[in-house]
Formats: C-alpha cells, structure tokens, sequence
C-alpha cells in the first residue's frame, strides 16, 4: 500500500527511520523540510520550515494538497513536528487514515502537536507509559526508541 | 576527541556551545562542534552548523565522549555508538527551546544511567570525567516496530493483494 510519511528533518527524521522496517514492502513517500539531512530521502517533497518562515505555511497547505490528491496515500504516519498538523487535517478532509507516533521525547507532557492531531489521528501511538493518561483513552503504549 | 552536537532545532544552544568552547583549551583533546542556529560562534574550538547524517555519525563513532543537548536524534545516535554520553537538555527560559520536555528525557536517561545528566553548564568538566558507555537496556523498539506494522494493516484494511481461489 502507498503511505505518506510526514516529519521534520532533525530527530523526528531520526525516529522515522528507526521504525523503517514497520514500512518494509510499502510504497512510501516523505513530506518534509528541506535540509542536508532530507536531501538524500529517495521519494520526498521538500519544503521551507515554516517555524522559521510563518509564511510559507501558506503556500504548504495548498501543495500538500494537491500531493495528497496526487498520491493518494492510504495511510499518512509522522513522527511529528508541528507540519504533521495541516497534514492530517488535509487527509482528515480527504478520508485518508492516519496514524501519529508520538515522539520519544515526550515522558509525561504532551506535545502541542500531538494534542492538535490527537482529535483527528485514526491511530495515535506513545512511546511511555506515563503519557497515556495526558492525552486520553485513545492513545496506546505500545513500545519506544528510547 | 570530544564531539558536542546541539541538533536540528531552529532555536540556538549558546550556554552549551560557549561553556564548552571555554573549556576547550584546557581539556587537552580535540572539541568539535555541531552549534546548529546558536549565535555564539566558538573561538577555540572546531566547529560547523550542520551536516549531513553521515558525518554526524562518523563523528559520533570517532569521538571519546559526546556532549549533547537532550534531542531524540542525537540521543538515539549516541547511544547505537555506544560511546560515553553527556546530556545538557535545553531550557524555554533560556530561549533554548519551546518548552522543558528536554528535562523530561533527560531525567529518564539519567534514571536508567545510559547518559550522565546536567542541568547546570558550570559542571561540565566534572561530568565529562564521569561519562562512562551506556548500559545496554531492554530493547522495547522491535514492539514498537510490530505494532505499527500491526496498525498499518489495520487502517488500512486488508492489503491489496490479489483474492487466490483454490
């Protein structure tokens, strides 16, 4: 099956690809930011960090749209940050399924990203135990990078 | 040769990059430093802004002891190298990061003695005496690996394959 995967480029990226054999015999594709460490991701759409420049949030909506309509992924999995939010708004909308890993980093507080997509994620995977009762009962321990 | 990396993120680790350039002089090995958006340009030590994954790593192999902030990234390479490890995690009154979830793994990190925890710059020189090879913990990544597996195919549907008659 197709699936999107979104993340940044710095440790988000790292956990992506610690997870790379749950994605092994699918047909995968990136959204992320444009970095040296995203450049040499095989299938990627690449865009400006827009923690860095609000503005190009604008122009991100509509193209990761029109990506989405392109592809059409089954499924869209990130690891975070803050760009999984329009994304599974967007396939959300579109009736794709979706699936957030919540960084490793997260103990006992979560993530303002994490509560932004928790509404709408299809899956929503923790990597402590302590953080299941943060966020609420749809949210699942089920192992961690860490 | 003593490696410092501060990550990928978009605010800059100037406490850490500064009190280590500070000591580089007096530590008698090589430092070098990855200070990602930090303002602080190191005046003794080596140093770059970012790299690619592959020289991050060489010198992550190559180094005697890693200092870094408390990023996933740079934790998860750390500790596959196996090589002594400093933490300093990033602060939100410092300007160093959105919130203190750096102080949440930090304090994990600690408790399970994979890394040598600091809170305070002023203790660097002690801690990376102290820094010893993280113990190999149980590995909890393979169940993650499954149940992801696990929750593709569930969302999913079944898989697209073709329906064998026999």
């Amino acid at each position: 099956m197709k699936i999107c995967l979104v993340c940044s480029h710095g440790g988000h990226l790292t956990e992506m690809l610690e997870l790379s054999e749950a994605f092994q015999g699918h047909d995968t594709f990136f959204v992320t930011y444009k970095s040296d460490r995203t450049a040499r991701l095989k299938r990627s759409y690449r865009f400006a960090n827009f923690t860095k420049d609000r503005l190009s949030l604008f122009s991100f909506v509509p193209r990761v749209l029109t990506i989405l309509l392109k592809e059409r992924p089954k499924v869209v999995v990130s690891t975070g940050a803050e760009l999984a939010v329009p994304v599974f708004y967007l396939a959300k909308l579109l009736g794709i399924k979706t699936i957030f890993v919540e960084s490793c980093c997260r103990v006992v507080h979560p993530s303002l990203t994490g509560r932004l997509v928790y509404p709408v994620a299809d899956v929503f995977l923790v990597q402590w135990p302590s953080l299941v009762r943060s966020y609420g009962p749809r949210a699942r321990y089920a192992g961690s990078l860490l | 040769m003593i490696f410092v990396s501060v990550g990928m993120h978009h605010q800059g680790f100037d406490r850490l990059i500064r009190a280590m350039d500070d000591l580089d002089t007096s530590l008698g090995e090589p430092v070098v430093m990855q200070i990602g958006a930090s303002s602080y340009e190191p005046r003794n030590a080596r140093y770059f802004r970012f790299a690619g994954n592959d020289e991050v790593e060489s010198l992550m192999e190559a180094a005697r002891v890693v200092v870094i902030h408390c990023g996933v990234g740079s934790i998860i390479s750390a500790l596959r190298h196996r090589v002594p490890l400093v933490v300093v995690p990033r602060l939100k009154r410092y300007g160093e990061h959105v919130d203190d979830h750096q102080l949440e793994v930090a304090r994990v990190l600690g408790e399970s003695g994979r890394a040598t925890v600091l809170f305070d710059v002023e203790g660097l020189r002690e801690a990376i005496g102290r820094a010893h090879p993280p113990p190999v913990v149980s590995d909890r990544r393979r169940d993650l690996i499954n149940a992801l597996s696990q929750c593709l195919e569930e969302v999913a549907g079944k898989p697209d394959r073709e329906v064998v008659t026999p």
